[in-house]
């Protein structure tokens, strides 16, 4: 059987699954500290990883389009950058971010899972064909796939964010009896892990939106594409992430407050997705 | 004479009100010279921790409300109103208040259950009462009593074996906020007490390259700094020791906040914002509370530690048992001594009436009988002594069989009469009047 034969909808059904058990594997981790359930979880995410590549793969054969056509493509491709982004970091950093793991596959199967439900309507991405035509261009593909894997290592620095903002109220309201105090990485490696996160998707972000610029000043999306909501929310996301790390690096800020920019970073990046938006190539 | 405990300890109180009534080193003499002159108290004693301030205190027999007496002797030494902490404060009388020393010696009254150091909190408060002349014959024998106990326990139980100390949960925070290492993170510690140095070397044990003391006295934090392999700092120079320190471990005795919230947003500032973890195990407190509001400022006193030794109490369990049963043994034994103690006075005396009887027959028969020779009031001599030892013997029986027992106050009384011997006291085991609390009561309202 080959994996045309499979289609793209069951490879993603099968990656949605191995996400999920994977999460599964990171949270029991989290909580109970057995390093064969790392093992086993890794494992399951690397295997939804390939699924979802060949999926991909079968997307682009098929359709010869690029995946990010629409917001459900793009939110599947999310997906799956935020769980190889993971899988990476784990490939670099020694511990293994493991609690990061319980955030970062559960945030993949949920974008799997909400584009799959975007996904309803088939005939969407039929509909989008002349522009996806459109898409298929050098820039247009640096912009999608910066902006991509931008999107991955935001999501990561989210869930670092989070994790922090939770080990910081355990400590600050002496919490320190049960729970998930004494499971989730010291507060200064998460700091350092989402800095780091950010200082590669900065560029990443910086790319990406250069790159969209040029596109649309070389035609193809009206006069008004400055003013579209989408472009504008790109713009504040990039300001966002732009402030965080000025104000980490210039004024120190830590802890917290320099959280809630992260924290509100993705929120805004996450509306670039669903803003109502003239962004077409028409 | 009744012995009577009056004190506040972490179960009863919260450590804003215990700072309130603690009292330090360097005013335990005078305290103790003040308690002693106090008309009815004979002998006196004060035990006084950054967890407790305990007043012991044997009162002559005939003093009425002991323990009002002892609070506002507290109260006023303090400055304080007795409603200002009436509610929080316990007593104990007699083999109950012996009972409750021994267990504090123990460890098995401490927050950080079976710690080592208030063995040697115990001991120099009995050396503190032994250079002011404030102890006694009962005292002395109960601190001492109660040190025996407390080695006893640690010897015979595992209580303080793997006991969870302030330095082990300093520790624990400590990695919570940098990580498993301490590596790269220099500590500063404030104060240079025994506490102090135990803490410092828990967390020298998890990687802290570098500690810093600062005391008020240069040359003790030369010592403690000698002592650990740590750099001594001068107390004014604290502001820049903030500035390298990431982890600062506070035990002065000092009466008032040291670390104040201004310096520390003004280090905040200059240490551009790096955590900073504070653990102030000193009583009264040398971290003002408002500095935990702070952002990347986190503060621990003794009473946020109380989780963890809840988790290491709940471990040991089965450990506290056999260390009761130990403290048990020990105060029965004191309370036997004790009661000898008070039957001697009567034993004395019941001999002392029949040998006075005795004398006078002999006396009285000399001058009727003036031809007897000496052989013959050699044994008229013996025969009285035989007699009078033989009326003597149950009485002296009974009163030691009952020493200790719930009727020997009655039975002591029962013999004073027939031998006509009132002006001999009996002891008193009145129980303490209805405000103070028992520890009993507090712990089950959800103290450790």
């Amino acid at each position: 059987m080959t994996v045309y034969a499979l289609g793209e909808p069951l490879l993603l059904v099968v990656a949605a699954v191995l996400y999920l058990a994977s999460s599964v594997g990171y949270g029991a981790h989290l909580l109970l500290r057995t390093p064969s359930l790392a093992v086993g979880a890794r494992a399951l995410a690397w295997a939804a990883v390939a699924v979802q590549t060949v999926a991909i793969g079968v997307h682009c054969a098929q359709t010869h389009q690029t995946p990010f056509t629409t917001p459900a493509e793009t939110l599947s491709a999310v997906a799956w950058a935020v769980a190889l982004a993971y899988l990476a970091l784990e490939l670099t950093l020694r511990p293994k971010p493991t609690a990061l793991g319980a955030f970062a596959l559960p945030a993949s199967f949920l974008f799997l899972f909400g584009g799959a439900v975007l996904q309803r309507d088939a005939a969407l991405s039929v509909r989008h064909v002349s522009e996806a035509n459109l898409l298929d261009s050098n820039v247009i593909s640096l912009h999608v796939l910066a902006l991509l894997f931008a999107f991955g290592l935001l999501t990561l620095a989210f869930g670092c964010a989070i994790l922090y903002q939770a080990q910081h109220r355990m400590l600050k309201q002496k919490r320190v009896l049960g729970g998930l105090f004494g499971l989730l990485p010291p507060l200064a490696r998460l700091e350092q892990i989402a800095f780091a996160l950010v200082s590669f998707a900065f560029p990443l972000l910086t790319v990406g939106l250069i790159a969209g610029i040029l596109r649309a000043a070389g035609g193809g999306m009206g006069s008004g594409w400055a003013a579209d909501p989408k472009v504008i929310a790109s713009f504040v996301s990039w300001a966002v992430y732009g402030a965080y790390l000025t104000l980490h690096v210039a004024l120190h800020w830590r802890g917290p407050r320099a959280n809630y920019f992260l924290l509100g970073g993705l929120l805004v990046m996450l509306a670039t997705l669903f803003a109502p938006t003239t962004h077409r190539f028409d | 004479m009744p012995l009577v405990t009056l004190g506040i300890n972490h179960i009863s109180s919260p450590v804003a009100l215990r700072e309130r009534l603690a009292i330090s080193e360097h005013e335990l003499g005078d305290a103790l010279r003040s308690l002693g002159a106090l008309a009815p108290v004979s002998e006196g004693a004060i035990l006084s921790t950054c967890n407790r301030t305990e007043v012991y205190a044997a009162l002559s027999p005939e003093t009425a409300g002991a323990e009002d007496l002892l609070a506002e002797w507290l109260a006023g030494r303090h400055g304080l109103r007795r409603q200002e902490f009436d509610g929080h404060l316990y007593s104990y009388r007699d083999s109950e208040a012996a009972g409750h020393l021994m267990s504090v010696a123990a460890g098995i009254d401490s927050m950080i259950l079976g710690e080592p150091d208030i063995q040697r909190q115990v001991r120099l408060a009995l050396e503190a009462a032994q250079g002011a002349r404030s102890v006694g014959t009962l005292l002395q024998r109960l601190f001492q009593e109660a040190l025996t106990v407390g080695k006893r326990v640690r010897t015979e139980t595992g209580l303080a074996r793997g006991s969870f100390s302030v330095g082990a949960a300093a520790v624990e925070l400590a990695t919570q906020i940098f990580g498993e290492s301490l590596s790269g993170h220099t500590v500063l510690v404030l104060g240079a007490g025994k506490m102090s140095e135990v803490t410092a070397r828990h967390l020298q044990a998890r990687g802290a390259p570098t500690v810093l003391v600062a005391n008020r006295t240069y040359e003790k934090a030369t010592h403690l700094a000698a002592q650990i392999g740590g750099e001594a700092r001068r107390f004014d120079e604290l502001s820049d020791a903030l500035l390298s320190a990431d982890i600062v471990v506070c035990s002065t005795s000092a009466p008032h906040f040291v670390v104040t919230r201004s310096l520390v947003k003004e280090a905040m500032r200059a240490r551009r914002n790096r955590p900073l973890f504070l653990i102030d195990i000193a009583v009264p407190r040398d971290v003002d509370p408002s500095v935990d509001a702070l952002d990347n400022v986190y503060l621990y006193n003794l009473d946020h530690l109380q989780a963890f030794v809840a988790k290491a109490r709940h471990a040991r369990e089965s450990e506290i048992s056999k260390a009761r049963a130990i403290v048990q043994a020990g105060a029965d034994e004191y309370s036997r001594w004790r009661s000898g103690l008070e039957v001697a006075p009567l034993v004395v005396a019941v001999r002392e009436k029949l040998d006075a009887v005795r004398l006078a027959e002999l006396s009285r028969l000399r001058a009727r009988l003036p031809g007897l020779s000496d052989k013959e009031w050699r044994l008229i001599e013996q025969a009285m002594q035989s007699v009078t030892n033989k009326i003597a013997h149950p009485a002296i029986v009974a009163l030691k069989d009952a020493s200790g027992s719930d009727t020997s106050a009655t039975e002591m009384d029962a013999i004073r009469r027939a031998y006509g011997l009132a002006d001999v006291v009996a002891p008193t085991n009145d129980e303490a009047p209805a405000p103070f609390l028992r520890l009993e009561d507090t712990r089950k309202a959800g103290g450790e």
